[in-house]
């Protein structure tokens, strides 16, 4: 195989490093970068636990290559953690107990930010319908729209 | 899960990409959002040793309201048909079917050529672009062809194209002012188990013209121009013949083995989607005449 060679911003920081074609983005975060807030769980794009942002899309890393990041800017969990739209995320699932073992709860959020960046309130029936591609298997998904709609309904405040 | 080793290639012209996919035949793959192809590499069901990324290729991208229609790049994403204003424009059920091909993230990168050329049976857009008429240029052998939804596909997971032909893009046309599409699926599992489009049109409350598309039962898109059969009716006289032309089709429709859906079920949905939107689009078509097409679209 001949390698890539890949130049990326990686939660604001740059990354430039050469890797093979076939590398898989979660792989590329999680053993190259230690970028371990990005789980891997059914490995073919359903329950979006491996949901990260590259140029502001939520993207399946377990089936996106970590070559076409080049030239992109890629943000996980741990690039979201103290911006004021994780504070009020991340409190919202506190107060309704919206996160029970936590394996869901990064792509959750991170596909929360993509409806936030939306600029729009979100409705409980549109945010069941954006959510759909995000499974839980502890909550029941109740606690988790419950706290989405607390924190996005009224739109972006931060 | 790993994917297999490859190597990959990033040409940057239709006819570049056309050419390397020609000599690599059945070594190379076409490669542009991967969630169809990476998923089925990760699974050991495809296994090329070449990727030929078409996301490089100018050509491919793009959506440009022309006269007479939308043209969409085959490197479009179904989130940006879903968002799209000239889709919008002409025919919003278009960006509602969009808007519903599986999760956010597939949509974000997942392409309507990608779609398209993997012919999933079990997939909404084929089906939708059948119905309403729309065309799909392809390049076969460095030419530009043009060819139908429901013909570009063989069956399932084939295409009419060969190693070295591409899809462009689609074509799709505005419907008639007082035609009405409507769009309905049935989803169980992550894909839908029935997807049936209709476009009707009426002038005075009787049916003018008439096309339904059935997808995701059968082996492929079955198209059946329903004008002859329907025209002048309305009313009662034109649901008792559209629940016997259904009836019959339901009955008759080729469908995919192997099935989650027991057989029964299957016909007994493409009968109810089927009859429920030839209903909705005459009386959409009658309410709406003289605007554009709308409404319809949605989850059965």
């Amino acid at each position: 195989m001949t390698a890539v060679v890949l130049t990326a911003m990686v939660n604001g920081r740059p990354v430039s490093c050469s890797i093979p074609p076939n590398l898989l983005l979660v792989d590329f975060l999680r053993d190259e970068l230690g970028l371990l807030g990005t789980k891997q769980s059914c490995e073919v794009q359903v329950c979006g636990a491996c949901t990260v942002l590259v140029d502001d899309r939520p993207v399946s890393s377990c089936c996106f290559l970590a070559a076409d990041i080049d030239g992109r800017r890629v943000q996980t969990i741990e690039g979201l953690v103290d911006t004021p739209f994780y504070e009020r995320v991340a409190q919202a699932f506190v107060r309704h107990a919206a996160v029970q073992c936590g394996f869901c709860t990064p792509g959750m959020l991170l596909t929360a930010k993509v409806l936030d960046e939306r600029g729009t309130p979100m409705t409980a029936q549109q945010l069941r319908a954006d959510l759909a591609g995000n499974l839980c298997r502890c909550t029941g998904y109740q606690s988790i729209l419950d706290a989405l709609e607390d924190a996005l309904g009224e739109g972006p405040q931060s | 899960m790993k994917l297999p080793q490859f190597e990959l290639h990033r040409p940057t012209s239709v006819d570049a990409a056309a050419r390397l996919l020609a000599d690599l035949g059945d070594d190379g793959s076409a490669f542009s959002g991967g969630t169809e192809l990476l998923l089925a590499m990760k699974l050991g069901l495809i296994k090329s040793r070449h990727l030929v990324d078409l996301k490089g290729l100018p050509e491919l991208h793009g959506i440009e309201l022309r006269p007479g229609g939308v043209w969409i790049g085959a490197g479009v994403t179904h989130a940006e048909i879903e968002a799209s204003p000239a889709v919008r424009a002409i025919l919003a059920p278009l960006a509602v079917m969009a808007s519903q091909i599986a999760n956010m993230r597939v949509r974000a990168v997942g392409t309507i050529g990608g779609n398209l050329c993997f012919a999933d049976p079990n997939s909404d857009p084929a089906t939708f672009l059948s119905a309403v008429g729309a065309r799909l240029r392809t390049w076969v052998r460095g030419e530009s062809r043009e060819v139908a939804p429901e013909e570009f596909t063989v069956g399932p997971y084939q295409t009419v194209l060969e190693p070295g032909d591409l899809l462009l893009g689609v074509w799709v046309p505005t419907p008639p002012p007082s035609a009405n599409v409507v769009h309905l699926r049935m989803k169980i599992h992550e894909r839908p188990s029935v997807t049936v489009a209709a476009m009707v049109e009426a002038s005075h409350g009787e049916v003018v013209a008439a096309r339904l598309a059935v997808g995701s039962v059968g082996p492929k898109v079955l198209q059946v121009d329903l004008g002859e059969e329907l025209r002048g009716l309305g009313g009662s006289a034109y649901s008792s013949r559209v629940g016997a032309l259904v009836a019959l089709l339901a009955g008759s429709i080729p469908l995919l083995p192997e099935r989650p859906e027991s057989p029964e079920y299957q016909r007994h949905l493409v009968r109810v989607l089927s009859t429920r939107a030839l209903e909705v689009g005459l009386a959409a078509a009658t309410s709406s005449a003289g605007r554009p097409a709308q409404n319809g679209g949605g989850e059965a």
